[in-house]
């Protein structure tokens, strides 16, 4: 059976498992967060990211609703984590120099809402430890890649869910000058105009939170 | 997490954020607004979902709406309209003027319909308050080059 139709197959499979029944391919992937539910929290003002967000949604929606299904299309991670960002201010840091350097995430259509998704870093890359100097609070983040990252995808025109597998995430440490680390295994990012959030395995860790508003 | 750890993190949150998307504030603050992002609406089930839960808050005031967000493959030429029903019966009715999108082709236009008709994007909004979301939704008009939708809310403690 061909590699493609296996990749859907489990797509279905899972959001089948996952969300039951008869509407599988209009509801969301990433589950809601609690209503008590802590965040590392972070806010973006102004309006810069959300309108770096919907732009990005945009285009993506673009490519899935209009391109071939057969037909693949890319996005560098970079350009996904950096969504809003003008660019200017990251300089030559590490972890966006480390980042650019990583291969671009492969997206496959399945149907009008959902998809799948791949990026297959080279073993070099998988493990890399970098200091970010760009950011006001420095900080050490150390990353793990799968020897696959792989996931399923749920969009509207203006949300973005990112399911990973399970053994096909990432996990990441976060170090701070101030000694504090943080400890997360990626399960699922929702991206809308309003908020990114980046959920993480296990109850006892906080997801991550970046919130657009006015920060009036 | 002793508080001084949960800061430290809160302050390393800020120092990623600023990396990542350029976030110019370091107050924190609780999430007072919660999205939740509902359903797609897709020509294969007639732009048509149900909102089958009884967890979700209600619209009242301030910064909630409705969201709908949609994917035109030209430009539309006469409004949307989106049916709220409850049991059977109908408990919204809102004809969607769609602001001009900047492409004429692959056209993005969000509605926002909220209690306020200040707040309110597209010409209609949410009359009577509290309004339940919960219920069964459909596109009655204005599809014709739809190629799919959004449903969500937005709703603020």
């Amino acid at each position: 059976m061909p590699r493609a139709h296996i990749l859907r197959l489990t797509v279905i499979a899972t959001l089948l498992l996952v969300r039951g029944g008869d509407a599988w391919g209009q509801l969301p992937l990433c589950a809601e967060a609690k209503p008590e539910a802590t965040f590392l929290l972070y806010r973006s003002c102004g309006g810069a990211g959300a309108v770096g967000v919907n732009r990005f949604l945009q285009e993506l929606s673009v490519d899935h609703a209009f391109k071939s299904p057969d037909l693949p299309f890319e996005r560098s991670i970079l350009g996904a984590v950096s969504i809003g960002y003008d660019g200017k201010r990251l300089g030559e840091d590490r972890v966006v120099s480390y980042l650019r350097g990583l291969p671009p995430i492969q997206f496959t259509r399945l149907d009008v809402s959902t998809g799948s998704f791949e990026m297959v870093p080279e073993a070099a890359a998988r493990t890399a430890t970098l200091d970010s100097t760009a950011a006001t609070d420095p900080f050490t983040i150390s990353v793990m890649w799968p020897e696959r990252v792989r996931g399923g995808y749920w969009r509207t025109p203006a949300t973005l869910h990112l399911a990973l597998w399970e053994r096909a995430r990432p996990t990441i440490r976060l170090a701070s000058k101030l000694g504090a680390t943080h400890d997360a295994e990626i399960s699922c990012i929702a991206i809308t105009t309003s908020a990114i959030r980046i959920e993480t395995a296990g109850e006892s860790k906080p997801d991550i939170l970046v919130l657009f508003d006015q920060c009036l | 997490m002793s508080h001084g750890r949960t800061q430290t993190w809160r302050r390393a949150g800020v120092g990623l954020a600023l990396l990542l998307v350029s976030a110019c504030s370091e107050a924190v603050s609780p999430e007072t607004c919660r999205r939740y992002d509902n359903a797609a609406l897709v020509p294969d089930r007639g732009f048509s979902v149900l909102v089958d839960r009884t967890d979700l808050p209600r619209l009242d005031d301030g910064a909630d709406r409705i969201e709908l967000s949609m994917l035109f493959a030209q430009q539309p030429t006469g409004p949307v309209e989106l049916v709220h029903m409850v049991d059977g019966r109908e408990v919204g009715r809102w004809s969607l003027r769609t602001p001009l999108s900047e492409h004429k082709f692959a056209a993005f236009v969000t509605c926002w319909i909220a209690p306020h008709p200040g707040a309110s994007n597209c010409g209609a909004f949410v009359d009577e308050v509290p309004h339940a979301v919960g219920g069964y939704y459909y596109l009655s008009a204005g599809t014709a080059s739809l190629v799919e939708a959004g449903l969500a809310f937005y709703v603020c403690n």
